[in-house]
Formats: structure tokens, sequence, C-alpha cells
């Protein structure tokens, strides 16, 4: 058997497997959220000295979604002397500032505005510019797009009352203008991630000290929120999903938006997986479990490609092979069916409808194989696509950046 | 000719099935798809407070009584009877509730939602199948059965009584000897509860536990020594983490929080000042202090006379100590455990949550 061959093999039966374990992977997690007994044991702290908070609201030209959020944050049931808003102002050049302004001047105790005029363009950057203003030790970050529910502050920042606690998510849910058949198969699609503690990081909160620890915020990652979390994992802190705490995003309209959302996401997991998926696995002190963890976090962002890398590999043994082992074909058809065809999309759709009451979405769940092709093709388009070099120098927390210190003098 | 076509019909006949094989489940997807008005999915809502029914209730009524309201008709504090918009029968008793008393004493169950005008004392062993709200004070008699009381002044519940769903006092709420609290129970006063008395969940400014005496005055600060601890990792300015067991020394005060692999015990009138995690067995010693929250993943036991200030969370059973008191005055914090012994004389600002089991012991 030539080399060329066994290179074939190993690569197929690698990627063979890795879709085999992502399958029973997502089957046990679906059965876990649906049958098992589920430790909240944050979602119980309703009475407790809270602590200080400051909201930071990246916003780059806005104005049409920022003032439904603020009125949202404005209502939450968080004690009103504790929470800051402090909006972002990203060099917009629509009037995200005037609307900022003029809440300013309705709340001047409450909200802050920071107008950001220069330095290095993204969310990363801006939020590491305006960490430094802050002295409150719960930073929570809202995107723009969102609206939280009126308990969803509360619910964030009562896990920091575990001092190993130093990030939480939130939940989101996809909410959009049109109620037609697209953004009902969105609906579904968040749903299926519900099932997933992924750091998506659309609305979460961090320990200033913890994010201090690591060295601040990323600026040269493509999702702050999940560079940070994976970070704060290898620091030895524990990054919280709170399913609890859900709040509403704004749907994208199209497939097309759609895509370009699944390919961001997919990006940034990817980004953070390739620089620290290896060192959280292998790092010190870590128990079994969390390694084993870090593995299946792995095996979940590479099967969208290791499912078409194990078809062309196998198709290719095919003809050169001669004793291509038959046992991976229905190894494969059964791996692939399970964690990225159809039943898998079904199974956690109809798990996650069931978990929804009574929805009527269920009844669309055949469809949700349109979904799971533009999933497909959009995570393997931005997987082979190349990422931009990593930078060893992040923002540092609790220093003001020039722009900031010339804004608030 | 036939030969022919028979291949053909069975090739075409064969398409057909699958076709419809694959087409079937996608009708109700189909006529699904053509709905343009659905509702978002819902995010979860459910804060857990334990005042949520409690809240709601005092509404739901005034949604049924509108003309004339209930206030005008407990006012009046005539008797009377119908049934609510969703065919809940009721009966509002008379301020004295001389009839209802009378009849009370022939009858076991109250097969109706009972509107109390005036204070009453009642009879033992009665059950209120529908609920029960009232205006002013209610004590239940001994061994009574409630599916739920609203109390807009103060309530007590006698020796053995039984809440299924949830009380609420405005006033303070008074829980004697055996009385089995199942569902949620909260005051807006304080709440004292006896030995022996289960619970679930509980709410007040003010929780007592059994008979409460005078609480026994730390040693100051100022006199503990700094504490020696073992080797801890740094993992933020204030934060450590210890890879073993954490063991805080007596009479000795520490700064900063700790994450603790192993077990955590903290000596005999130490200080603490932080917040604690453990993943295994947490115990804390008579008298010491901690000024933060205190979280294990195990069992935890909390000694006599200790002060806690922040939230209190076990993963399995947590014990509370004579004289304890977890909270403070105006400070209100959390208690949660599946299981929750209690031993009397301790005290407990804010909200406990026993999600399985919790217990007065007897004195």
């Amino acid at each position: 058997m030539s080399a060329f061959v066994t290179f074939l093999r190993c690569g197929a039966y690698a990627a063979v497997a890795l879709i085999c374990l992502n399958g029973i992977r997502r089957y046990w997690l679906t059965l876990s959220r649906l049958m098992a007994r589920h430790a909240n044991p944050y979602a119980g702290i309703d009475s407790a000295d809270w602590p200080h908070v400051t909201a930071l609201i990246p916003a780059h030209n806005e104005r049409l979604a920022l003032p439904r959020l603020l009125d949202a944050l404005l209502e939450v049931t968080y004690p009103r002397d504790r929470l800051r808003l402090l909006p972002i102002n990203d060099r917009s050049d629509d009037r995200t500032g005037s609307i900022l302004d003029r809440y300013a001047a309705r709340h001047g105790d409450r909200i802050t505005p920071f107008h950001r005029k220069t330095g290095k363009p993204g969310k990363a950057a801006a939020l590491a510019d305006a960490t430094g203003l802050i002295q409150d030790e719960i930073i929570l970050v809202v995107d723009a797009n969102h609206i939280p529910g009126t308990d969803v502050i509360r619910q964030l920042v009562a896990p920091f009352f575990d001092p190993r606690v130093g990030a939480v998510m939130g939940h989101v849910a996809p909410r959009s203008v049109e109620r037609g058949f697209f953004a009902r198969l969105v609906d579904l699609e968040h749903l299926n991630m519900r099932l997933v503690p992924l750091c998506a990081g659309t609305i979460a909160a961090v320990r200033k000290t913890a994010l201090a620890s690591i060295g601040g915020w990323n600026a040269d990652a493509a999702c702050a929120h999940t560079d940070a979390a994976f970070r704060l994992a290898l620091g030895g802190w524990q990054v919280v999903h709170e399913n609890l705490a859900g709040s509403f995003e704004e749907a994208p309209t199209g497939w097309a938006a759609r895509a370009l959302q699944l390919q961001r996401r997919t990006r940034s997991h990817l980004q953070s997986l390739l620089r620290y998926g290896a060192r959280l696995m292998l790092r010190r002190n870590a128990t079994l479990a969390e390694r084993l963890g870090s593995f299946f976090l792995m095996s979940e962002a590479l099967t969208p490609v290791a499912l078409p890398g194990a078809w062309i590999l196998l198709v290719a043994l095919f003809f050169v092979d001669a004793h291509l082992p038959r046992a991976l074909f229905p190894a494969l058809a059964l791996g692939t069916w399970v964690s990225a065809g159809n039943i898998a999309a079904c199974f956690e759709a109809g798990a996650a409808a069931r978990l929804a009451r009574g929805s009527r979405e269920i009844l669309l769940m055949p469809l949700t194989f349109f979904g799971g092709a533009v999933n497909l093709t959009a995570t393997v388009a931005a997987t082979i696509s190349p990422f931009p070099k990593p930078s060893s120098e992040h923002a540092t927390v609790g220093e003001t950046p020039p722009s900031a210190q010339r804004r608030t003098k | 000719m036939s030969a022919t076509l028979t291949p053909l019909v069975a090739l075409l006949a064969l398409l057909a099935v699958t076709l419809l094989w694959f087409g079937l489940p996608m009708i109700p997807a189909i006529l699904e798809m053509r709905r343009r008005r659905a509702e978002p999915l819902s995010a979860d809502r459910d804060d857990g407070d334990p005042r949520h029914f409690a809240a709601l209730f005092p509404s739901f009524l005034e949604l049924h009584f509108r003309d004339p309201s209930l206030d005008d008709l407990l006012r009046r504090g005539a008797a009377q009877e119908g049934r609510l918009n969703d065919r809940t029968p009721y009966r509002i008793v008379e301020t004295d509730g001389s009839v209802f008393l009378e009849r009370a004493r022939i009858i076991s169950s109250i097969p109706a939602l009972t509107i109390f005008s005036g204070a009453l004392s009642l009879p033992d062993h009665l059950k209120f199948p529908f609920g029960a709200y009232g205006a002013a004070d209610i004590e239940t008699g001994r061994h009574a059965i409630v599916r739920f009381l609203y109390g807009r002044r103060n309530l007590r519940l006698k020796e053995g009584a039984s809440v299924l769903s949830w009380i609420h006092a405005e006033g303070a709420l008074t829980v004697e000897d055996g009385c089995a609290l199942h569902g949620w129970a909260s005051a807006e006063g304080s709440m004292q509860i006896g030995p022996g008395v289960e619970f679930e969940r509980l709410h007040a400014e003010r929780l007592e536990f059994g008979h409460v005496s005078t609480p026994v005055i730390p040693p100051p600060a100022s006199e503990l020594l700094a504490a020696r601890l073992p080797a801890a990792r740094p993992m933020s300015e204030d934060c450590f983490a210890v890879d073993g067991d954490l063991e805080a020394p007596s009479q000795t005060m520490t700064h900063g929080n700790f994450v603790a692999r192993g077990h955590i015990r903290i000596g005999a009138n130490a200080r603490i000042e932080g917040d604690l995690r453990s993943d295994g067995v947490f115990q804390i010693a008579s008298g010491a202090i901690v000024v933060g929250s205190m979280i294990s993943g195990g069992d935890m036991e909390i000694g006599a006379n200790c002060q806690i200030h922040g939230p209190v969370l076990a993963g399995r059973r947590l014990r509370i100590r004579t004289g304890a008191q977890i909270g403070r005055e105006g400070h209100l914090t959390s208690v949660i455990a599946p299981s929750i012994v209690i031993e009397p004389g301790a005290i407990i600002y804010g909200t406990v949550w026993a999600r399985e089991k919790g217990f007065v012991e007897a004195s």
C-alpha cells in the first residue's frame, strides 16, 4: 500500500471518527437537555447585595436600533442605582451620536455616552477603549440590535457571586419584523443552538478583574467575547451559559444575510479554537471532563469541514484503494446522518420546539433541510477562507486610551 | 407492448410512492409555512421570584370584581356567593364570620374560594381546596389544609397546618410547629417558622427559625491575626486558586476571594473578607464571619453563631446551626441547596430555597 493511500485512509478514518463522535455528542446534549435534571445553581439568587454594573453598548450607525435597546435597558428590574449604561458611539456617521446625547440629557444619572471618533475600527477595539473608563466590577456587553428581557441583567450578574465565574453568556432568541417562513426557520435554528452552550456573546457579562488578568479584550479577535471566553477558561475561570437570561436579537431578513451572519460566527469560533483549542485541552489542572468538553467543542466546529472532506477522501479511496475497508461507508453515512444531516436538525429542532411548550414551529421541521444546506455551505466557506494573523497585543483593562482621555476631560 | 410497459409503469409507480413517502411529512410543513402571523418563539422570562403568585393574585381578583369592587364588598362586610369569570366558585364571609364558623363545624371542606372580610380564627382540620383570601388577620386551625392563602395583614398557620401551593402575607407570617409549606411562602413583614416545619421556598425581610436568642457578639476584627494560607495561585488581583484544600485557622483574618478544588474549612471566630468557592465539603466553625458569598459543589455546614453576608449555595446538603445569621438587616441575600436543615435560633434575611426538601429541626 502506497504512502499516499495510507495518508488518504488515515484522513478518512479521522474525518469519519470526528463526525460520529460529534453525532453522539449532539444526541447526548439534546437528550440531556430533555431528560436530565438541570442544576442551575445561580438561577435562584433573587435577593442579594447586587454589584455595580456598567453596560457597554457598542454602536456603529445604529440610529434605528439604539433607542429601542436603551428604552429596554432603562426598564430592567436591576437596582437603578447600580446599573450605568455606557453606549459607545463608534465612529458613526449617522445620527447615533445625537440620539445618545439626547438620552444622556434625559437620563444623565444613568447614561454616559462615549463618542469614539478615532482609533482602530471594530467592536473589539471599541470595547477595549471603553473598558478603560469603567470602575464597576461587572461589565455587561450588549449588541445594539438586542432587546433584553426585563430580568436579564439580574440573571447574568447572579453567577458572579461565585468567585470562580469569569464570564456569563446569555441566551439569544431571534425576533424579526416580518414573521414569514424565513424568520420562522431561523427561530428553529436558534432553538437548536440553545441546546449547545456556544459562546455566542451578543449579550454577555464579564468580571473586570478577570478580564484584566487575561490582558483585556483582544482587539484582533473576530469576536471579542468568544476570544475572551477561551482565554478566561485557560486562566482557570469558569464561563457560564445562563439559559434563563434571555434577550431578543433582530434576526437577518434573508438567506444572504443569514449566510453572512453564520460565516462571521463560524470564523470567530474557529479563530478562537485554532488559537486556544489545543491549549485548552492540554492545560494543567484541567479535569478529564473539562478536557473532553474542550475536545468536543473543537469537533463541533470542525465537523462541517470534516463532512465534505470525508466524502472527497472516500471517493478518492474508492478509485485508488483496492482494499478499502467497507465499514467506513456505513459509518460515514450514519455519522453524517446523525451529526449533520436531517436527523440531527430534526431531532434538535423537535426537542427545542417541545421545550418551547407546544410551538407550531415543530411543523416546519422537515424544511430545516434547506436551512441546514445554507449552514453547511456558509460554515465551510468561512472555514476554508484565510484568517488574519493574530497579534500578541491585547488592550489593557484599566488604562484609559488616549482617545477616551481626550473625550472625558 | 405490455412487456415494455410493465417496467415503465413499475418505475413510475415506484417514483410516485417514493415521492409520496418523502412528501407526506412536508404537507403539515407547507401548510404551516403559509401562516404569516406566527409569534416569535419565547425567550424564558421566569425570574423565579418567590412572590410570583402573590404578586399576580390581587390583580386576578380585581379583574373579576369590578362593579362593585372587591374592596367595596369587603367594606360592606356582608356574605355573598357566586362564581368568578373562570367559573371558580367563591364565597365572601361576613365580617364577624358567625354564620361561616357555624357551618364550618359540620363540614370539613369549603368548596369555594373563601374571601374573609374580617379577622378570624378558623376551626381545626378545615380544608380550603379552592384557596383563601383574608382582608384582615387570619389564623388557620390546627391541621388545616389550604391550597393557597393570601393575607392583606398578618397570617398564622397553627400547628400541623399545610399549604399546598403558596402563601403570602402583606404583614407578618407565623408558622407554628410541624406545619408543611409546599411551594412558595412569603411575607412583606417578618416570618417566624417553628420547629418541625417542612418548607421549599421562603422569602421575607427577616426569617426567624424557632426561638431566637440574643446574638453572640463576635470578637472585633482588630483582635484577629492575619491568616497564613497554603500556596495559592493568583487568578486575578483579588482572587486566588487553591488546588487542594483550604483551611483558615481560628481567630484569623483573611482578605480576598478564594476558589478551592478541594474542601474548605474555616476555623472558629475566623473572618474572611471575600467570596469563597469549594468543589468539595465546606465547613465553617462557630462564630466565624464571611463578608461575601459561599458556594460549594458538595455539602456545607454553617456553624453556630456564624455570620454570612452574601449568598450561600450548596450543591448537596446544607446545615445551618443555631444562632447563625445569613444576610443582614436591610441587606437581603439568598440561601439555596437541594436539602436544607436549619436548627432553631437561626436568622436569614431574604430568600431560602430548598430545591428538594427543607426542614427546621426540633429544639
